[in-house]
């Protein structure tokens, strides 16, 4: 079989060949590592597309490489026997597979061999559905929505056929699982049924389940400040304010993050004098309002590459860590209702003038009151920057299911020692709060590092992303 | 209404005023619109006048012929008996007239706005339309189509209303045949057979595919044919319809089987192979508006039934199969709400169908063999009749009770054959519609004496503990 250089997406065309992990004659497995080869977004590990052994190398360190030129060939037990056409048109099936299945760790994400535009979560999503993402035809981004849809169409058309398919698919897949009342519910609040988690029978998604998820919403009664009237009591005067439902919300999510996931919070300070040089020399030159916040969540991504604990959930069920292959992090916005938690989609491709444009939209529209609860639920990780208010360190509780949340305190100017002597300095205080049972102390304390890494040395940081 | 070719206007116009047209011009009223429903025939539709109460009337009717056989039975002597099939007919033309006036009434309550008259459209705020004797236009800001469906003509079998007729004549015979050939072994079909053998007609039927009710599983085919031979005899499949010819006063159906030649006579020929919602629509010059209609002859539309055209929506048989009138009651309902800006939607998983041979059958989800097809694993729970204490004293011990559930015991399906199928499936899909498991219907207390009962005792079977069957 031959090899070709794989298309790695974002436009890549070509590449520099960094190494070969393999030799002439070594007998390799399916997706182990063969080579290294850099592109010019990044250097990308490349997968082995079958099981076999290896004939012949094409390329060696330092040449450049064109996507399709064939790079090796590999004996498989499949080709052995096989004649010259068969064997191009597996290699090519082959190329497409393995291409795709690096692309959800690898940070190419917009395209793959066939052009195909989806984000990562959909990527693996249709990974896990066994579907082929260039088979669903639409004129842009394929979104999640359209995949599931394509999903319920094949399982119907395939139910069809005479072969008997797997036993779980079709309940989780076909239709709502709800009464019509609750179905209707969730349509005059606005809500999509199919992304509720429910709390019933087999996920069945209860009338409750609607109604909590419509709490962080507008409904009419989030939108009055919270209700207060005078009491007398023996003891004297005291005022009873009652909670709206953006404060009941947050209440009994705290109490569950606090009660379910053991905490532990670890502190430490970034020198990020440097970060802040760079923020003024260019934020007079974009439109966008650039706060810190982009580069801490940029700081966080590149850190989560080596620490992927950290952008995880815990399946307690199963007693397994949902490791999450896209980055959505909330943001704690403090607004008249209460502490609202917009979420910034896809870290990973946005690039820091989209992530800050992202925020003040979010933000904007969460102080006014104007954002769905789809724009809330559901991030992988998040960002509390009481700094902005004041205060140094503090012991932020994790936005449960996820696993990890960065306070970040107020940057501000310092005395450190460098080199023994004492300099005015701008620092932070970050506080790491993290889930014990999924991330030890030490690998908190690693991770932090990176980030903190990440920000004393932005420009670093950013030709890495 | 004001007469004359001037121009009106409303909220919401519905073309057709069958069983979905008449529910969406009430719902859009009492959700505040301004409604003008229009229909060129009779209020009801082909449902109510046409379909099936006049249809149900005469099998309750002809039931009644029937059970006087079994009055001998138990002791009730009745003498001199004679059926007047005329007044039959004409207590079923009551039966009708009370319900189509009771609609009329309850339109104008709420204040809908009755045109008789057919329409067209002229562009996608504008219909035309045309009445006897002078034609108006009215603007809507959103339509609902609702013009149903009308039967299928087979070349060579061409209606001429007298001979060879639709179910719509057959329901206006004035006196019993001798002798009904139908032609397709569907609902129609086989629900003619119900009526006409209990009033003492030989009923055939000609089915072109191998055998007749290919919609539901052959367990309850053969279990209806054992039960009543009427089903049974006279029953030509893998017989195609040819042509007609006429000797003395009968018509011949000249049929295609294996390559023989079949000739079937009969007093008439009743043409029941589908129904076609094509006809009608394409009267609708919908050329001028942005609504398609697809290559099934149907005009799709999506959750909240609007059509490709954002001011118009269609439902009942106008929008798909099932052409069934429960569906277009739901259909009319959401799309009256969703043009009221409500976010109503068509999020019905399960369509029961029911059908009044005797005993009936009435099914709901997924039948064994297709939840076979879905999972590896399923469990079924099948009670008998015969072990139903209502059922025997009834005298009506045929059939069963069939519930389908998964490995988790969530229901999947229930087939009912029996006297009261019809009314015991509403409480099945219900179970489904609201998720059910097999214990939701084994725990619920069913009322004792009565059909209902055997479904609880069916999730019992299912789950290995029933009480009064084994």
């Amino acid at each position: 079989m031959k090899f070709e250089f794989p298309d790695t997406g974002e436009g890549v065309t070509e590449g520099k060949f960094l190494e070969w992990k393999i030799e002439e004659g070594d007998e390799v497995e399916e997706d182990q590592i063969l080579a290294e080869a850099e592109t010019d977004k990044a250097v990308v590990e490349i997968p082995a597309p079958a099981d076999g052994v290896i004939k012949e190398l094409k390329a060696s360190p330092g040449d450049k490489v064109d996507v399709g030129e064939v790079i090796l060939e590999i004996e498989t037990e499949e080709n052995t026997e096989t004649d010259k056409d068969e064997e191009s048109k597996e290699s090519e099936e082959e190329k497409t597979e393995s291409s795709e299945k690096e692309t959800p760790d690898e940070d190419f994400s917009t395209s793959d061999s066939e052009d195909v535009l989806a984000l990562p979560k959909v990527r693996k999503l249709a990974e896990e559905k066994n579907i082929d993402l260039s088979d669903i035809k639409t004129g842009e981004r394929i979104t999640e929505e359209e995949l599931i849809e394509y999903t319920n169409k094949e399982n119907l058309e395939s139910s069809e056929d005479t072969s008997s398919t797997s036993s779980e698919v079709p309940d989780e897949s076909t239709g709502s699982n709800a009464s019509p009342s609750v179905r209707r519910l969730a349509r005059e609040k606005g809500l999509d049924i199919s992304e509720i988690e429910g709390s019933g029978r087999s996920g069945e998604v209860l009338r409750n389940d609607v109604l909590n998820a419509a709490g962080e919403q507008n409904t009419e009664k989030d939108n009055e400040p919270s209700k207060a009237h005078t009491v007398e009591s023996e003891e004297g005067e005291v005022e009873r304010v009652e909670m709206n439902n953006v404060k009941q919300m947050t209440g009994s999510k705290m109490k569950k993050a606090k009660f379910t996931a053991p905490h532990v919070t670890h502190i430490d300070t970034a020198d990020v004098t440097r970060l802040v040089k760079l923020r003024e020399s260019v934020k007079n030159d974009i439109d966008e309002h650039l706060t810190y916040l982009p580069f801490i969540m940029k700081a966080c991504y590149v850190a989560m590459q080596d620490h992927p604990n950290l952008n995880a959930e815990l399946d307690e069920e199963k007693n397994e860590i949902v490791r999450k292959k896209y980055y959505d992090f909330n943001i704690a916005v403090d607004t008249n209702r209460g502490l609202l938690v917009p979420k910034i989609k896809d870290i990973d491709e946005k690039n820091l003038v989209e992530i800050a444009g992202g925020i003040s939209d979010l933000v904007d529209r969460a102080q006014k009151r104007n954002i769905s609860a789809d724009e809330m639920q559901g991030g992988t990780f998040s960002i509390t920057n009481i700094g902005a208010i004041g205060g140094e360190g503090f012991t932020p509780i994790i936005n449960y299911p996820q696993v990890a949340i960065l306070g970040v305190g107020k940057i501000q100017e310092t005395p450190e020692v460098i080199e023994g002597e004492v300099k005015v300095r701008n620092t932070v205080k970050l506080s790491l709060s993290y889930d014990h049972r999924v991330i030890d102390g030490a690998e908190a304390a690693r991770f932090m590092n990176k980030v903190i890494e990440n920000l004393e040395n932005p420009e670093e940081m950013l030709m890495e992303i | 209404m004001v007469v004359g070719d001037i121009t009106t206007g409303a909220d919401l116009v519905v073309i057709g005023a069958g069983p979905g047209g008449y529910t969406a011009a009430i719902r859009a009223a009492q959700k505040g619109l301004d409604v003008v429903l229009v229909e060129k025939e009779r209020v009801g539709g082909i449902c109510l006048n046409h379909g099936c109460i006049p249809a149900k009337s005469l099998i309750h009717a002809a039931g009644f012929q029937k059970d006087i056989e079994h009055w001998e039975e138990i002791g009730i002597h009745t003498e001199n008996l004679e059926v007047d099939f005329q007044e039959i007919q004409e207590w079923k033309d009551e039966v009708i007239e009370k319900l189509d006036n009771g609609i009329l009434n309850i339109l104008d309550h709420h204040g809908v706005e009755y045109m008789k008259g057919t329409a067209r459209f002229l562009d996608s705020n504008t219909i035309r339309v045309e009445e006897e004797h002078n034609a108006e236009n009215v603007e809507f800001d959103k339509a609902i189509i609702a013009t149903g469906s009308q039967p299928v003509e087979i070349p060579g079998l061409e209606f001429d209303k007298d001979k060879v007729i639709s179910s719509r004549e057959i329901l206006q015979l004035e006196e019993v045949p001798d002798e009904i050939v139908v032609v397709g072994g569907g609902y129609i079909g086989m629900e003619a057979v119900t009526k006409f053998c209990k009033f003492g007609a030989t009923v055939k039927v000609v089915e072109a595919r191998d055998r007749v009710l290919k919609m539901f599983e052959e367990e309850i085919v053969n279990s209806i044919q054992e039960t009543n031979e009427s089903y049974r005899d006279e029953i030509y499949t893998s017989a195609t319809a040819k042509k007609v010819e006429y000797e003395d006063d009968k018509a011949i159906l000249v049929a295609d089987q294996d390559g023989e030649e079949l000739r079937i006579s009969g007093d008439h020929i009743l043409v029941a192979a589908g129904r076609n919602s094509k006809p009608v629509l394409e009267k609708l010059s919908l050329q001028n508006t942005d609504a398609e209609i697809n290559e099934d002859g149907f005009l799709p539309t999506d959750e909240q039934m609007q059509t490709k055209d954002k001011n118009i929506f269609c439902i009942g048989d106008a929008a798909g199969q099932p052409m069934l009138a429960h569906k277009a009651y739901r259909e009319g309902k959401v799309a009256a709400e969703a043009a009221a800006g409500e976010p109503a939607a068509f999020d019905n998983e399960y369509i029961p169908e029911v059908m009044y041979t005797d005993p009936e059958v009435a099914v709901v989800g997924l039948n064994e063999t297709e939840a076979r097809k879905k999972h590896d694993e399923i469990k079924v729970g099948k009670f008998p009749m015969t072990a139903s204490g209502r059922a025997l004293s009834t005298n009506k011990p045929s059939g069963y009770v069939k519930i389908i559930a998964d490995s988790k015991e969530k229901i999947l399906g229930v087939q009912i054959l029996g006297s009261r199928a019809s009314d015991m499936i509403a409480e099945a899909t219900l179970a489904l519609e609201m998720n059910a498991y097999l214990d939701d219907i084994a725990n619920t207390i069913h009322a004792h004496p009565t059909f209902p009962e055997a479904l609880s005792d069916a999730a019992e079977a299912a789950k290995n503990e029933s009480i009064h069957s084994y």
